[in-house]
Order: C-alpha cells, then sequence, then structure tokens
C-alpha cells in the first residue's frame, strides 16, 4: 500500500470521522488512502457518504418518544411473582382472543343473528362532496379534481391533474393495507381517513400526518402505521428525485351491505 | 448503635439513590436497550434488572459512587447476554418486531427502520460500539471504557456498522 495507512487504520479513521473526532490530519490521511484504494471508497465511503449515514443514526434517535416508567427497584416484585403473573396475564390473554376470534368467524360466516358487524377496508373510497366533505377532497387531492381555489391551497406541492401522482408507493396503491386492531371491529368504527405522507427523496416515508379523521384513533393509526411501511417512488423535478407528498384516504365500512 | 437501626437507614438511603438513578436514567438505558435487543418488552425487563443490581449494590454499601456509566455497561452485558442466550431472535424479521406495537407511530421513521435493521444483523458489540458513541453520546474512549476494549476497536466497530447501515440503505433505495 503506498497510501500511508492500511486499509485497517482506514477503518478507524471512518469511525473517527464518524464519530467527530476527527483531526485535519486523520482527514488528509482517510482521503489519501481512498484516492489510492478503490475498494475502501466503494467500502467505506468519502466524507460526505459518512455524515449521510450518520445523518441517519442522529434522526433515528431525535424520532424516539417511548418513555418508560418504571417502578423504584425495591417495589418489584420477587422474580417468581413476576412470573407467575406473566402467566396468569398469558393465559387470560389467550382466553380473551380465542373468545374474540370465535366471534369473529361468527361474524364473518353470518353465524349469529342481528351481529352482522364485519368492518371491512374500502381502499380509496372518497364519498360525495357534502358542505363538510368538500373539504376532505380538498385535502385528499388525488382522487377526484377539486375546486381551483381549493387545489391551490391543498396541492401546493403537486402539480394538478393526473400528475397529483407523482409520489406513489411501490406497488400501487394497493400496498398500503392498513391492518385495523380487532378493538375497531368491537368499536364499530367507520370513516374515512385521509393521509398525508412525506416521502423523501429517496422513497421513503418520512412523516404521516392526519389529513382528515375517521374519528377512530385506531382506524387512523392503522392507516399511518401502513403507510409508514412502503416504500414510495420519490417526486421527480427535472429527472432530479425530490421531497415529496403522497396523499391518500382509506374509507372503513362496518356493516358493508348497508 | 443497634445493627438493625443502620441497616434500615442504609435500606432508605440505597432506595433514595437508586430511585435517583431510575429518574434520572430509566429512558435512556430503555431506548438504548430497545435498539440493542429490538424488543420494548425485553427492554423494559433488561432496564429493570439493571436499576435492580444498582440498589443491590447500593445496599450492600451505600458509599459506593454509581455512575451512568456503570449503568450502560450493565445494560450492555445484559443486552449481549441476552442476544447470546437467544440468537434465534435475531433471525425474526423486524417488521414483526414494529407490528407489535414496540415502536410508536411517529418514532417508526423510515431511518428509524433502516438502522434497526441494521442493527439485527450486527454482532452485539459493534452495535454496542453505535449506540454507544452516537446514541448514548459516550466518546470512542468512554465507550472503550465501557466495553473494556480500546479508542481504536470502538471506532472501527462504529466504520463496521456504519458499513451495515449503508447497505440496508442502499437495499431500501433499490426496492
Amino acid at each position: 500500500m503506498t497510501t500511508g495507512v492500511d486499509c485497517t487504520r482506514a477503518e478507524i479513521l471512518a469511525g473517527t470521522l464518524a464519530l467527530g473526532e476527527a483531526s485535519e490530519s486523520d482527514r488528509d490521511a482517510y482521503r489519501r488512502h481512498l484516492a489510492g484504494c478503490p475498494r475502501c471508497l466503494v467500502n467505506l465511503g468519502g466524507e460526505r457518504e459518512i455524515e449521510r449515514v450518520m445523518a441517519v443514526v442522529a434522526e433515528a434517535r431525535n424520532a424516539e418518544r417511548w418513555e418508560p416508567r418504571l417502578r423504584a427497584p425495591a417495589q418489584n416484585p420477587p422474580a417468581q411473582w413476576r412470573r407467575a403473573w406473566s402467566w396468569a396475564a398469558a393465559l387470560a390473554a389467550v382466553a380473551i382472543l380465542s373468545f374474540a376470534g370465535q366471534r369473529l368467524a361468527e361474524q364473518r360466516h353470518g353465524g349469529s343473528a342481528g351481529a352482522g358487524h364485519a368492518l371491512v377496508v374500502v381502499h380509496n373510497v372518497v364519498t360525495l362532496p357534502s358542505a363538510r366533505d368538500e373539504r376532505s377532497i380538498a385535502a385528499i387531492g388525488t382522487q377526484s379534481a377539486p375546486k381551483a381555489e381549493q387545489r391551490a391551497e391543498s396541492l401546493a406541492m403537486t402539480p394538478a391533474g393526473s400528475a397529483n401522482r407523482d409520489v406513489m408507493p411501490i406497488g400501487g396503491d394497493a400496498a398500503i393495507v392498513p391492518h385495523p386492531p380487532v378493538t375497531a371491529y368491537a368499536q364499530d368504527a367507520d370513516g374515512t381517513t385521509a393521509i398525508e405522507v412525506m416521502v423523501d427523496q429517496y422513497g421513503r416515508p418520512l412523516k404521516c400526518t392526519i389529513a382528515e379523521s375517521s374519528g377512530s384513533p385506531v382506524l387512523d393509526e392503522s392507516v399511518c402505521r401502513a403507510a409508514m411501511r412502503v416504500r414510495y417512488t420519490p417526486r421527480r423535478v427535472d429527472g432530479h428525485a425530490v421531497m415529496g407528498t403522497y396523499r391518500d384516504a382509506f374509507t372503513f365500512r362496518s356493516n358493508p351491505g348497508n | 448503635m443497634d445493627e438493625a437501626f443502620v441497616s434500615a437507614g442504609n435500606d432508605a438511603r440505597a432506595q433514595a439513590r437508586a430511585e435517583g438513578l431510575v429518574r434520572e436514567y430509566q429512558t435512556k438505558l430503555a431506548r438504548y436497550l430497545r435498539r440493542m435487543v429490538g424488543d420494548a418488552d425485553v427492554a423494559l425487563d433488561l432496564t429493570q434488572e439493571v436499576f435492580l443490581s444498582a440498589y443491590r449494590m447500593l445496599r450492600a454499601d451505600p458509599q459506593r459512587q454509581l455512575t451512568g456509566g456503570w449503568l450502560y455497561r450493565a445494560a450492555t452485558n445484559g443486552a449481549i447476554s441476552f442476544l447470546r442466550r437467544k440468537k434465534i431472535l435475531r433471525m425474526l424479521p423486524l417488521e414483526r418486531e414494529l407490528d407489535r406495537g414496540d415502536w410508536r407511530v411517529d418514532e417508526r421513521t423510515a431511518a428509524s427502520v433502516d438502522l434497526q435493521t441494521a442493527l439485527g444483523r450486527l454482532p452485539p458489540e459493534q452495535s454496542a460500539a453505535l449506540l454507544l458513541t452516537s446514541y448514548a453520546g459516550y466518546s470512542s474512549y468512554e465507550a472503550a471504557q465501557l466495553l473494556g476494549t480500546t479508542s481504536d476497536a470502538v471506532r472501527q466497530r462504529v466504520c463496521r456498522a456504519m458499513r451495515a447501515l449503508r447497505t440496508v440503505m442502499k437495499e431500501g433505495m433499490e426496492r
């Protein structure tokens, strides 16, 4: 190797750069090594590439919202009690789930009279524009042509017409499949959830917001969960991928026969 | 002085100090452990174990100084032994972990998913090096002290963790 440092040292230097601990001489040594070692250039990446990767780590760290509350250590029950409680809770959960499963099976087969509630997800259904719904359609902005003045406000990030769908889930609209929890069935939830998903230039969903709530937080959450799980084709401007927004709506209907 | 009285005083002091540690570090440690093991329930159990050990140690020796570093070291050791015992957990697909409600909707960014996928592919020592430095904010020297290794080894592990993350990001773009 004629570049001053070997590949193992280059790895250490890359780590030093990633942690923001590199001196100017470290940077020079790293650059010189990359200039003479195409393999490390591909495997480790240049300084910008390192910054980009570490920015993802920082973004993940900043997205953390979990704040568990533990009991003070001395208040912990002995481990065997905890295990006993865990078993009791697991048995109770199995009993509840089997009961709920039976109920669902009955409902799907139309078995029990008067219990004909099955929740179905009707993808991309937009209700006819009543006074309230005009606003929601404008917010959705993808399934119908809203009035010009509404479009100007709600679709500022996307061009009009069919080009509105420049950010699309890979696999099409059907790739987003919400799975509402069983509690939604029990609550007989119903309604339309309109979402806006911010998608970065790599097609990764960054943020999902509820543009129009169905009125049921569990349904709204199930849509956002599904939307954050898929990849998208990014929006393109002059051939360059840029950030964009994907808008979609999901209508949930309990009693589809009605 | 009565021995029982001294013991009760030690218990109270140990409890007060352990509670202080719980208040200050519970969120940081639980998040760190959730990243390490990829499961919120397991992370909570391991976090609780760390604080229990701290409490027992303080009760035995009330003069003992327990720092955040000690807690992170105990947490790392707990996570590494858990992952060694339960290697099968690493083979479970990530999506199942996410579906279990371990991660809130607003936490589930693409960066977060990419990072967890990469961590799932790494040996625990490399995950710990990346998380102790980039997540917990320790320098490579401090992380090396916690992991019982050298600064250069920590930097090299960070570099390898970064490579895994780059690979995951590339795969995401190609899908």
